[in-house]
C-alpha cells in the first residue's frame, strides 16, 4: 500500500542520530583564528573550558547537572565515553545533583536504570532518570485521570510506563486488532480497514493516542490511530492540555515522524482525489517505493470525510504557533458513531478545533527538529516544573508552544544572551535553586 | 544542562534560563558552532541558541581537575 510505503520511508529517512567523531573543544578557537571570515568566532560568546582553573570554576558555580544521555555519556551502542564513570563519581563526591534526561520514549525508567548499571553506573536510581516515556505517562495520569485506556504507537518502554501509571494500553499488536487474513495473497491493509474500524468501535473507552518512537510502526497502527473517534479523543486530550504536556504526550522523540505520517495520511483521507497530490508535501523526504504500485489502491470507506467547500490545504504541515483555541475546552466535539463516516457537520466541527495534523497553512511550518525539541524541553522542564510550577511553567509553555525556534527567542529574551551579564550559576535565579534544594534535593 | 545538540539540549537550557555545557561527542560539531557564530547565518529567527560553556567531552572536566 502506498500509505505503508510512505510511512516506512518516513521512518527510515531519518537515520539514527548521526554520530560523528569527537572534536576537541580547543579546535573551535583554533579553527576560528584560521578562518578570518568568522571573526565573531574568534571570541566565542561562551566559555570554552580548557584549563584546570576554568573547570574548577565551572564546577564550583553549578550545583545540579542535567545530562542528556546519547552523545554525552555514551554514543549509540558503543558504550560509555572515556572517563564518564569517574566524572560522575567526582560530581557525586562534590555533592552535585545529577539527573539524566532523555527524549527517548522507547525505554522506561527501569530500562534506563538497567542500562546505566550495565554500563558501570550502578548507583543511578529510578528518580534520577527522566525519559519522555515517563513524562507522557505521568502527565496523562495527573492531568487526565479520566483516561483509563490509550492507544499507543510506540515501543515497549512507553507501554511499560503507561501501565505503571495505571493506564490500560492498546497497541496495533494487541489481540483486539489481530484478524486472520481471509486471503493471504490480498492486500492486507485494504482488506482489514473495515475490520480495524469495527475493532476501534468496540473500544470506546480509548481516550487518547500516545505516540512514541516505534520501529514497528505500520499501516495498522496508522489506521487505528486515524479512526475518527480515536483521533478526536487525541485532539481533546492535547488541546485541553498545556502545550508542554501536549508535546510530551504526542510528540515524544521520533514520534514526530509518526505524527508527520499521520498528518499526511489524514490529509489523504480527507481528499476525494486521493493520490493526485499525494506527494505534494515538500517537507517530507519521501522516496517512491519501488515495490509498490504507482497508484494508491487504498479505499478508505470507513474513514472518508465528506468534502467541505474549503479544500484541505496541502502545502506543508504546520505546527500551531499559538495556543489551542479556547473553543476546544468549552465545546468538546460530541461523540460520533464509531467507525462511521464523518458527516459534513462533523467535518466542520473538526475544523473549529482542528487536530494538530490539519492546522491551516500560514502558521509556522512544522519541522521535525522543532517538535522534537519541544518534546525534549517538556521532558526536562516538566521534571523541574514539578518542583517549581509557578516559576517555570510560563517559560516552558512558551518554549513548547510555538515551533521551538520562535520560543527560543522568548527564552533568550527572558534569560539573556550568553556572555552578557548573567549570573554564573546553574539556574539563573538563586532563589529557584534554593527552592529546589529545600524541596528535598 | 549538559548536552550535545544546539537545537534541543542547549535550546532547553535557554528556555529554562539555566546555563548549558555543550560537548562534542554527539551531534554538534565545531563546524556547526562556527556556522552559528559566523556572519553567514540565516535570519535571526533561524539561529540556534549558543551554549554558555563548551568542553570537548564530559570526561575532560575530570582530566582538567586532575591536573591541579
Amino acid at each position: 500500500m502506498v500509505l505503508v510505503s510512505l510511512c516506512r520511508n518516513v521512518m527510515s529517512a531519518v537515520p539514527r542520530t548521526a554520530i560523528r567523531m569527537s572534536v576537541a573543544a580547543q579546535d573551535i578557537v583554533a579553527a576560528a583564528a584560521v578562518s578570518s571570515s568568522l571573526v565573531a568566532a574568534a571570541a566565542p560568546p561562551f566559555d570554552v573550558i580548557r584549563t584546570p582553573a576554568q573547570a574548577e570554576s565551572f564546577l564550583a558555580d553549578h550545583d545540579a547537572f542535567l545530562f542528556d544521555c546519547d552523545g554525552v555519556l555514551w554514543r549509540g551502542e558503543d558504550g560509555l565515553l572515556p572517563r564518564t564513570v569517574e566524572t560522575l563519581e567526582m560530581l557525586e563526591r562534590l555533592g552535585k545533583r545529577c539527573v539524566f534526561v532523555t527524549n527517548n520514549a522507547a525505554k522506561s525508567r527501569a530500562a534506563y536504570v538497567k542500562r546505566f548499571a550495565g554500563l558501570g553506573l550502578e548507583r543511578v536510581t529510578l528518580d534520577q532518570v527522566v525519559p519522555s516515556s515517563f513524562v507522557a505517562a505521568r502527565w496523562l495520569a495527573q492531568n487526565r485521570p479520566e483516561i483509563k485506556k490509550v492507544f499507543v504507537i510506540g515501543a515497549s518502554g512507553l507501554v511499560d510506563e503507561l501501565q505503571e501509571a495505571g493506564i490500560e494500553v492498546l497497541t496495533a499488536r494487541s489481540s483486539a486488532f489481530s484478524f486472520p487474513s481471509s486471503n493471504p495473497d490480498s492486500n492486507e491493509a485494504s482488506t482489514s480497514m473495515a475490520e480495524l474500524g469495527k475493532a476501534v468501535a468496540s473500544e470506546p473507552e480509548v481516550g487518547a493516542v500516545v505516540v512514541g518512537h516505534d520501529t514497528g510502526f505500520d499501516f495498522k497502527a496508522l489506521t487505528v490511530g486515524l479512526q475518527p473517534r480515536v483521533a478526536e479523543a487525541a485532539t481533546l486530550c492535547t488541546q485541553a492540555a498545556t502545550p508542554c504536556a501536549q508535546a510530551a504526550t504526542l510528540c515524544t522523540r521520533a514520534a514526530t515522524r509518526c505524527v508527520q505520517a499521520l498528518c499526511l495520511a489524514s490529509l489523504f483521507l480527507e481528499r476525494d482525489d486521493m493520490g493526485a497530490r499525494r506527494l505534494a508535501s515538500p517537507r517530507l523526504p519521501l522516496q517512491p517505493c519501488p515495490h509498490q504500485p504507482a497508484t494508491p489502491r487504498l479505499q478508505p470507506a470507513t474513514l472518508r470525510i465528506q468534502p467541505t467547500s474549503r479544500p484541505t490545504p496541502m502545502r506543508t504541515m504546520s505546527w500551531p504557533a499559538t495556543a489551542a483555541p479556547a473553543t476546544a475546552a468549552s465545546s468538546p466535539p460530541s461523540p460520533q458513531p464509531l467507525g462511521a463516516p464523518l458527516t459534513r457537520s462533523a467535518a466542520s466541527r473538526r475544523r473549529t478545533s482542528p487536530p494538530i495534523w490539519s492546522q491551516p497553512t500560514g502558521s509556522t511550518p512544522c519541522n521535525l527538529r522543532h517538535v522534537e525539541s519541544a518534546a525534549w524541553g517538556s521532558a526536562t522542564a516538566h521534571y523541574r516544573g514539578l518542583r517549581e510550577p509557578t516559576l517555570l511553567a510560563p517559560r516552558c509553555e512558551r518554549y513548547a508552544l510555538g515551533t521551538s525556534r520562535r520560543a527560543i527567542q522568548v527564552g533568550r529574551s527572558t534569560a539573556g544572551r550568553p556572555g552578557q551579564s548573567r549570573p554564573s550559576c546553574a539556574f539563573q535565579n538563586q532563589a529557584h535553586l534554593h527552592g529546589w534544594r529545600s524541596a528535598g534535593h | 544542562m549538559v548536552g550535545d545538540r544546539l537545537d534541543t539540549d542547549i535550546a532547553l537550557a535557554h528556555a529554562m534560563g539555566s546555563s548549558s555545557l555543550l560537548v562534542f561527542t554527539g551531534v554538534a560539531t565545531a563546524d556547526d558552532l562556527l556556522t552559528e557564530l559566523g556572519p553567514s547565518r540565516a535570519s535571526h529567527d533561524e539561529r540556534a541558541p549558543l551554549p554558555t560553556h563548551a568542553v570537548s567531552h564530559v570526561g575532560h572536566l575530570l582530566e582538567l581537575c586532575e591536573q591541579n
